[in-house]
């Protein structure tokens, strides 16, 4: 089967992604580093520490957000299946999915673009 | 390949679920960001000067904390009747109090109407005698509209005239001009009227359940979107020739 020329938005929309990837994920790792330190230190925890890793949290909800929309615009332009997308959303709930998706995600979009039939 | 009916159904039916469940945990948080919200601490008392001018709407100052010093105007209280104060029937005493020149801000005295208590509505009292000067410390409420007057059936009380509302404007033409557009409800009372209960404290939201709220309303959205994108398998037949994707 010859696969549709590749949307000429891939590469745009294949950078954000990524960014936004690298972002979401570094942030979900802050957030569980400060979960598990809150629950080693319980009530004994700073209270600086405790505001600031809230704060983190939030700025992480956010940034899923904006990770969300960079993930289906992808989805959306390469044509993938649902699952993948399920999958793609959870890699910024998931500590460090977000770093392998990214990379594979990559690959194979740009495999897809590469092996695209030019128009 | 488009989804055949079923998945269709399918698809709806787990988008459906998807939208329902993000809106009842975005409901869900903003009930929390209304409990976990903290009490917002009244602003300290002020003078009135500082808030309100007389003759002019009370706009911000409405529910601030006043003190306020002058003298009661020889005039007629009212007895606002058809009350309701700690679910008790109750009738409300409201006084003009001529505020000193140098405490309205314009160089000028003028009248402010003050609900001096409440009482039970079965025994009513005039004002007491209360001494000439006094300081008065309460928080503004706003006005009521004025209602055509109901002749109201209470017994006659020297020094009063009843009323059901609270209203400047009626007031103004009994009471000495410039008359305030707000009410200042004391804190104090007097030897027969217990004084109205404060206000209730205002709370602030939690600004974090709140941002999850709406997050999980975005999530909603989301949701709805990819399932009518993919209803159509994703917006686009791969097997039919491409057109205007630009």
């Amino acid at each position: 089967m010859t696969q549709p020329a590749a949307d000429p938005r891939v590469p745009g929309a294949l950078k954000r992604y990524r960014i936004m990837a690298i972002i979401t994920g570094s942030f979900l790792l802050a957030v569980f580093i400060g979960l598990f330190a809150k629950l080693i230190l319980g009530d004994g925890a700073n209270p600086t520490f405790v505001t600031v890793t809230g704060l983190i949290a939030m700025v992480h909800g956010w940034i899923y957000v904006i990770y969300l929309a960079t993930t289906v615009h992808l989805w959306l332009l390469m044509r993938w299946g649902l699952g993948r997308l399920v999958v793609m959303a959870l890699g910024g709930v998931v500590p460090f999915l977000s770093f392998v998706l990214e990379r594979r995600i990559a690959a194979e979009a740009r495999a897809a673009v590469a092996g695209s039939v030019e128009p | 390949m488009t989804p055949s009916p079923l998945a269709r159904v399918g698809i709806a039916a787990l988008t459906v679920a998807l939208v329902a469940v993000c809106v009842v945990l975005g409901m869900w948080q903003w009930s929390r960001a209304e409990a976990t919200g903290v009490t917002v601490a009244p602003e300290p008392s002020v003078p009135i000067a500082d808030v309100l001018a007389p003759a002019t709407p009370a706009g911000l100052a409405i529910s601030r904390q006043v003190s306020v010093s002058g003298t009661w105007a020889d005039v007629d209280a009212v007895l606002v009747s058809g009350r309701e104060v700690e679910g008790e029937e109750a009738v409300l005493l409201v006084r003009a109090l001529v505020v000193d020149a140098d405490a309205t801000g314009t160089g000028q005295s003028a009248t402010l109407p003050v609900i001096v208590g409440w009482r039970h509505a079965s025994s009513p009292v005039g004002p007491d005698p209360g001494p000439g000067q006094v300081v008065v410390t309460g928080y503004l409420r706003a006005a009521e509209e004025a209602t055509p007057a109901s002749g109201h059936d209470g017994q006659a009380i020297p020094g009063t005239v009843w009323n059901d509302t609270i209203s400047p404007s009626e007031l103004a033409q009994v009471w000495p001009s410039p008359l305030y557009s707000a009410v200042l409800s004391s804190y104090e009372g007097s030897a027969s009227w217990d004084p109205l209960p404060p206000p209730p404290p205002e709370r602030e939201l939690n600004i974090r359940s709140v941002m999850y709220a709406l997050e999980w309303w975005v999530f909603g959205a989301f949701a709805l979107f990819v399932g009518a994108r993919a209803m159509r398998d994703n917006g686009r037949d791969p097997s039919q020739p491409q057109e205007a994707t630009q």
